[in-house]
């Protein structure tokens, strides 16, 4: 069987980073995304997700300077996200050193280019951002809804894996949404990466039982020392199959 | 430049300060509004649970002690000891101790252990080293603060004594980031972190980097002026399971309560006479570098100590957005003229040359340079009647309450003396 993954993800807005809370974007919290990545001690992560959340485009340079630090400092695969609509746009993140991207919107709206970013870098390397609230799939950093889960489930089974988060659990602090985990995994072949809620070590055992590959978290792991180490050693210590 | 529509906080503040988008306000007044969503009964056991848990730790493996402080004497420090002796706890007190002290502030401290009746360990920064890492820090660019090397002691000083005496829980008092910046938030619970101490507290500046860099050697630092501020390694914290918590996650924090509380419990005593950055009497009065600090803060971002302090009040209903700006207005720019000329005396600099590594560093938004020299861009004072103003505003408290109330003139300097001075509450002179 295969190890199961621990991904911190740093929500970037403008190049800074943020907590987000149901999608809504609250505090700063580092003063350099290199300073997230030290913090966070990501040595132990298996890989990284680098999400861009701005709400528009306008400054999308600084994502690409905070990427470019991050690139030079992590040991581990990274995920570029974040208004990745085009072919051109993954070409310049896989440049930069992305192992992987995630499409959202682009998935909804644009499938075609999705397509093509497959078939040039193949379908391991697209990792499909769905976001659901109440049952629906929402695109566009929450604010559009493109149509029910099922829809959801069938425009990106022919990506890598999905990076999967329920709005309303993104940012409580309670956990994550397990039965949307169960649903996901059932209909879908490929592997899931759980994401939204996170704030006890607990969480993460839950999504894993309920059928995730990898395990994610982004707010809660700011708050402590070697944050993804010692949740590492938490998850070995009750017997789930991590590295 | 914008200003939180509810406190008097511009946008331009270290860590950066997220304004909502939406309401205007900004992060750290969010923070201060989601205290009121918390179930602190619950939060209060969290802690009795972790403080029983932690003596039997410490039982188990025959230690002396159960929780390190770290203090410095001020009104924090008094609730944070007076709080863990409430909870059954017996803790050993770490004192950084830069040689910045105000008689206060001694007084104060002795205060403490005194009344605590609990063990001080502490390290005396000896005055050389003090001039050269001031004159190194006042000068470099990525510094510019006179206070740096305390701030980094404290932050560093007591994780290394946890980590010698095998003390594995630290407790701290507010999440000040939190508190004025709204760095974090309270629905996970805070720890001491390492990099909220290299990236906020050092600037961003580690210590290795202060021995390889040229200007610091020219001051003659060395390896032995900088013991105190080599952070441990992940080894031996992670050997130990070291973990520091705040106080601040689990009881609502109140300072002008909890000032009041230590004042009637242990005799704290705040200060007695005006001040020259800010009108409060109760905070940082047990160091006279501050406003050193606090002025260069005011030349490179064009806010200080008393928007801060105003913003707590706000924050609280206890001071209208009005009487903050009026703050301010009347303390953000002042030149703490006895204060820095102490200084410059002491580190062998002039005015000219401290202006002269500051004004590079100016931030473009709140300072502008012209024929006539530097002119502030924006003031809260250009905010007064914004639109979202009255929607953002907060229930304002009565009576006592109140920050200029007459009854908090112990805690508050309200500009104008309100009565005759032997008419002032209280048994001001202890001493």
């Amino acid at each position: 069987m295969l190890a199961k993954r621990i991904i911190p993800v740093l929500i970037l807005e403008n190049g800074n980073v943020v907590e987000s809370h149901g999608f809504r974007l609250t505090n700063a919290v580092h003063t350099s995304a290199a300073g997230a990545l030290r913090a966070m001690s990501t040595d132990d992560a298996d890989e990284i997700i680098v999400l861009d959340v701005s709400r528009d485009r306008s400054q999308r340079d600084a994502f690409y300077v905070a990427f470019d630090a991050i690139g030079n400092l992590a040991r581990c695969p990274i995920t570029a996200g974040g208004w990745i609509d085009s072919l051109a746009e993954a070409d310049r993140l896989f440049s930069m050193g992305a192992d992987k991207v995630t499409v959202n919107t682009a998935c909804k709206d644009n499938p075609r280019e999705v397509r093509r970013i497959i078939r040039k870098y193949g379908k391991q390397a697209v990792v499909a951002s769905v976001d659901i609230r109440r049952g629906l799939w929402m695109v566009d950093r929450g604010r559009r809804v493109a149509g029910h889960m099922a829809d959801a489930i069938e425009a990106v089974k022919d990506c890598g894996e999905v990076l999967l988060t329920d709005i309303d659990h993104e940012g409580t602090a309670l956990g994550y949404n397990p039965w949307l985990i169960e649903a996901f995994a059932e209909e879908l072949p490929i592997p899931i990466i759980a994401f939204g809620g996170v704030s006890h070590w607990d969480h993460m055992l839950e999504g894993l039982n309920a059928g995730a590959s990898a395990v994610s978290a982004a707010n809660c792991l700011h708050y402590s020392e070697g944050s993804v180490r010692s949740a590492r050693a938490w998850l070995k210590g009750k017997g789930a199959w991590v590295r | 430049m914008k200003f939180c529509k509810r406190c008097v906080t511009p946008e331009n503040t270290r860590p950066i300060l997220k304004i909502n988008p939406e309401t205007g306000i900004c992060a750290a007044c969010e923070y201060q509004e989601a205290k009121g969503r918390i179930d602190w009964s619950a939060r209060w056991q969290e802690l009795v649970d972790l403080a029983e848990e932690v003596k039997a730790r410490a039982k188990e493996r025959g230690a002396a002690f159960d929780v390190l402080i770290p203090v410095s004497g001020g009104k924090d420090s008094h609730f944070q000891v007076w709080t863990a002796l409430q909870l059954g706890l017996k803790p050993l007190l770490c004192w950084f101790n830069h040689g910045y002290n105000s008689v206060i502030g001694l007084r104060n401290l002795r205060n403490l252990v005194k009344k605590s009746g609990c063990p001080l360990v502490h390290y005396d920064t000896p005055s050389a080293t003090a001039r050269k890492l001031s004159r190194w820090a006042i000068l470099y660019p990525r510094i510019l603060d006179p206070t740096f090397f305390y701030h980094s002691g404290i932050m560093t000083y007591p994780i290394r004594v946890a980590v010698e005496k095998k003390i594995p829980f630290m407790l701290w008092g507010e999440e000040g980031f939190s508190e004025s910046c709204g760095l974090l938030t309270l629905q996970y619970r805070q720890e001491f972190t390492r990099w909220k101490r290299t990236e906020f507290s050092m600037r961003g500046v580690d210590t290795l980097e202060i021995l390889e860099d040229e200007a610091a050697q020219r001051e003659g630092i060395t390896r032995e002026d900088l013991t105190p501020y080599f952070y441990p390694s992940d080894d031996e914290i992670g050997s130990l399971d070291l973990q520091g918590l705040y106080l601040g996650n689990f009881t609502p924090w109140d300072a002008l309560a909890q000032t009041r509380l230590m004042v009637k419990e242990w005799d704290f005593m705040p200060y007695d006479q005006q001040r020259e950055r800010t009108f409060s009497l109760a905070a940082k009065v047990d160091d006279h570098a501050n406003p050193v600090h606090e002025w260069i803060r005011y030349l490179r971002w064009g806010y200080g100590r008393a928007t801060d302090d105003a913003c707590t009040e706000i924050r609280l209903g206890r001071m209208s957005r009005e009487e903050g700006i009026s703050m301010v207005t009347l303390y953000d720019h002042q030149k703490p003229v006895a204060n820095l000329q102490y200084y410059l005396d002491f580190l062998g600099l002039t005015e000219e040359q401290v202006l002269e590594a500051v004004d590079p560093k100016r931030d473009p938004r709140a300072w502008q340079k012209d024929e006539y020299g530097w002119r502030l861009m924006d003031h809260v004072l250009n905010h007064v009647d914004d639109e979202g103003v009255e929607a953002a505003r907060l229930p304002q408290k009565e009576g006592t309450e109140r920050t200029f109330h007459p009854a908090n003139a112990r805690y508050y300097w309200g500009g104008i003396p309100k009565f005759p001075a032997q008419l002032m509450p209280g048994p001001l002179w202890t001493l």
